[in-house]
């Protein structure tokens, strides 16, 4: 059981910086419009946020929110 | 506030902050590896790195911790404030050290996932002495981790004011579990008092000064004010408050700033829209109330952000009579939340 939490643990945070990696690079500004043309200092720095709220996220990406 | 978001917004005030900072870490960590190889000769350098790094995160939790209230409790503690968020993100980078060298030290050198290992290797959980200890460290640095990956104020946007907050309160429960982290792992082996002791005095400091504050805030939000026939509450007299600052005051369950500028009054909420910040503790600079975290400000009468900005504060009623400032709790178009 624990193994099994550790292991969806694990996946979570490998799609999570999967998806941190596409965020940053093309989704910042659909979900926020003062992320439009940031550096990439400032965007190295929101990676590792974004791999642990890559679902809601993914979801204003969608939607365009910002 | 910004129009554009950057990494960090450098200025004098944050490089000198941070120099210190370093400073003082690595002086820690050198006294104490170096102080540690002198009395233990024959303990290997990982142990001693790994016990320097995790005594130097635990001890700046503790600063952390204690910069809130002693702020609160005096302003020239303010300074310290400034610059928080990078004590809290070095507090997890140098937990993040201990973690990782732990688990190389101790977990990687099986053929199990050394996180599965951490968690499986020991589950002694019903056992006071043989507690696996490390699961609580595990839960404290997540819960860091998230604080540090949030700090920025893209996601004090993203995530809203509240959540955020709620979030970073977390830093309570992080201490709570690295207290029984070094309760349950280091204290158990042991033999010498001073770590106890020590861990006693952050306890004692920490919970001290919360309940001080607590306290003081407690019993300025209880003085009795005079209500006015038409609900106006008499704050006192304008020339007691200094010009360019305010009066915090309690009314109708809001903390309400009431600022005096060039003989007038102007009553805003003492909560800043960035982070919860009390505006109240803040001055007026340019024509501004200038929040004394971070400087976002406020045009005293509408509560509105100066140009390009869009934030606001509520801002509430106020006349004056008789030399006396009289405000009414009752916040001015679009409420407390707009």
């Amino acid at each position: 059981m624990v193994e099994l939490l550790v292991r969806l643990f694990l996946l979570y945070w490998a799609i999570g910086g999967m998806f941190a990696i596409a965020f940053v690079t093309a989704g910042m500004e659909r979900v926020d419009a003062q992320a439009r043309r940031t550096g990439v200092a400032f965007r190295m720095a929101m990676l590792p946020g974004a791999a642990v709220f890559w679902p809601l996220l993914l979801r204003r990406w969608i939607k365009g929110h910002g | 506030m910004s129009v554009q978001y950057k990494a960090i917004l450098w200025n004098p005030q944050k490089r000198v902050y941070d120099l210190t900072l370093a400073a003082g870490v690595f002086l820690y960590l050198a006294l104490f590896i170096g102080a540690g190889a002198l009395i233990h000769p024959n303990a290997p350098v990982e142990t001693l790195l790994i016990r320097g790094l995790g005594t130097a995160a635990f001890l700046l939790l503790h600063i952390v911790l204690c910069i809130g209230p002693l702020c609160r409790l005096d302003s020239r503690f303010l300074p310290l404030l400034y610059n928080r968020r990078h004590l809290g993100v070095t507090t997890f980078l140098l937990g993040l050290g201990h973690g990782i060298f732990g688990l190389i030290q101790f977990h990687a050198l099986g053929d199990v996932n050394p996180l599965i290992s951490l968690f499986t290797s020991n589950t002694r959980y019903g056992s006071l002495s043989q507690f696996p200890f490390q699961s609580l460290g595990f839960f404290a640095l997540l819960i860091l981790y998230v604080m540090a990956a949030t700090s920025h104020d893209f996601w004090l946007h993203t995530l809203s004011a509240p959540v955020w907050k709620r979030i970073h309160m977390a830093a309570y429960l992080a201490y709570v579990l690295l207290v029984a982290h070094v309760l349950l792992g280091a204290l158990q082996s042991e033999t010498s008092p001073w770590l106890a002791v020590c861990l006693g005095v952050g306890i004692v400091t920490v919970v001290s000064l919360h309940i001080t504050a607590g306290l003081r805030e407690h019993a300025a939000d209880n003085v009795i004010a005079k209500l006015a026939n038409d609900g106006y509450v008499d704050i006192g007299r304008l020339d007691a408050i200094p010009d360019g600052r305010a009066k915090t005051v309690c009314l109708a369950g809001e903390r309400i700033a009431v600022f005096h500028h060039g003989g007038k009054a102007s009553a805003l909420s003492n909560v800043c829209r960035h982070q919860n910040g009390p505006l109240g503790e803040g001055r007026i600079i340019d024509g501004c109330v200038t929040c004394p975290w971070h400087g976002y400000q406020y045009f005293p009468d509408s509560g509105a952000s100066p140009p390009p900005f869009d934030d606001r504060v509520p801002t509430y009623p106020t006349r004056l009579a008789s030399g006396h400032v009289y405000v009414l709790p009752k916040a001015n178009a679009g409420g407390p939340h707009s």
